[in-house]
């Protein structure tokens, strides 16, 4: 794969975000550790690596060299914040972004090399604001 | 008392422990007192005296009833010295402790009786969570009125401390929703990801204030049809939101160069 993003993490988000890019045909492929997602995966056609994300040989394995993105979804902040620190040390060029809980360990994840941060509260109350004008 | 929980109930023991502990070396300071005041001609109030009195030193030396070259005396000055700090920490720790307990207490007791029910074309936040927090940071820097209900004593007083108004509340009942002021709200926001209670929520407000705005904010998206059913006019799934702005990110490097 060339130009392909990895997904790391098959939760919630991560599964919202292989189905946007497939139906922008976006190569992607997922890494999850739970091999209980695997058949999901396998439905959708998907390419993914069911192994530990925070390993560089998982990461090389799922070619980063050549992708053009990175996005870091699983459920822990410490597993985001390892594998940021690996990808970005494999790839200096690549571009991260991450699902942090707080802005706390937004600041963390910016200065361990991430590009681009998204926090789900606060995106859920911003647009709340927004929707009902209070903004 | 009704309003004190576990996490209380946990120090007060800690502090009758600490207070128990003193209290077993100033007995054993006081037998090793008596001991030796039975051992001179001594009572055992002048001896005390003489060893604890600023002047005790010279005429402890002159009454020679406890002599410095006594192989004891050291000892016992040291004893002496770690039980008056032992009390000393006690009675400090003690106290601190209970007076915390009793402010709490007290804290407590107005989150569960406040009222805004005088407020008008506010914003009732229900639950203090991530989401609750970030509505509230961000709706005190428009200058925004608001009030925020939490079930959890200790969230609603973290609330209470940063300068918000809050509640002890439990959004299902009528009661607490008229103390959040619900009659004359403009907006009610429910953070609580628990789909069922929020239903339930959202039943009471828009029983209590058919034109309030509602806004819910749900886990999955099948609860997000229940609770537009429900009355909400708004329904957020926070990861989604999420992974819509990470995908758009992408789309736009990808597909677009930006």
């Amino acid at each position: 794969m060339e130009n392909h993003v990895i997904i790391c993490g098959y939760g919630k988000m991560g599964s919202y975000i292989s189905d946007m890019l497939l139906s922008y045909n976006i190569k992607h492929i997922v890494i999850e550790n739970d091999p209980n997602k695997e058949p999901v995966m396998k439905d959708k056609g998907l390419s993914y690596i069911i192994d530990d994300a925070t390993k560089s040989t998982v990461l090389k394995k799922a070619e980063i060299d050549k992708a053009s993105a990175i996005v870091i979804v699983t459920g822990d902040n410490a597993k985001n914040l390892f594998i940021i620190i690996t990808a970005r040390s494999i790839s200096k060029d690549i571009y991260i972004l991450s699902k942090a809980t707080d802005s706390f360990t937004k600041e963390k994840f910016i200065e361990a090399g991430a590009n681009y941060i998204v926090t789900p509260e606060l995106s859920a109350a911003d647009e709340i604001l927004k929707e009902l004008k209070l903004k | 008392m009704s309003y004190i929980n576990k996490r209380d109930i946990k120090r007060v023991r800690l502090v009758a422990s600490l207070l128990g502990i003193a209290l077993v070396i100033a007995l054993i300071s006081y037998f090793a007192l008596y001991e030796l005041s039975r051992s001179t001609s001594f009572s055992l109030l002048e001896t005390i005296y003489e060893i604890f009195s600023a002047n005790g030193y010279p005429y402890v030396q002159s009454y020679s009833f406890l002599n410095l070259n006594d192989k004891g005396f050291g000892l016992f000055v040291i004893i002496s010295v770690i039980d008056g700090l032992a009390k000393l920490i006690a009675i400090s720790v003690g106290i601190s402790i209970l007076l915390d307990v009793i402010i709490s207490i007290k804290t407590e007791d107005i989150l569960k009786l406040n009222s805004y029910a005088n407020l008008k074309d506010h914003v009732i936040i229900c639950g203090y969570g991530k989401v609750g927090e970030s509505l509230a940071f961000a709706l005190e820097k428009l200058d925004k009125d608001f009030v925020i209900m939490d079930i959890d004593k200790a969230k609603a007083r973290t609330a209470h401390i940063l300068g918000y108004k809050s509640i002890i509340g439990d959004f299902k009942y009528e009661r607490d929703l008229i103390r959040a002021g619900i009659k004359t709200a403009k907006t009610i926001i429910f953070s609580s990801e628990d789909a069922y209670k929020t239903l339930l929520g959202i039943t009471v407000a828009r029983k209590l204030n058919s034109k309030i705005k509602i806004a819910a904010v749900a886990a999955e998206e099948f609860s997000r049809s229940k609770l537009h059913r429900a009355g909400a006019d708004l329904v957020v799934i926070a990861e989604e939101l999420a992974a819509l702005e990470m995908c758009n990110i992408l789309i736009n490097r990808i597909k677009y160069g930006h």
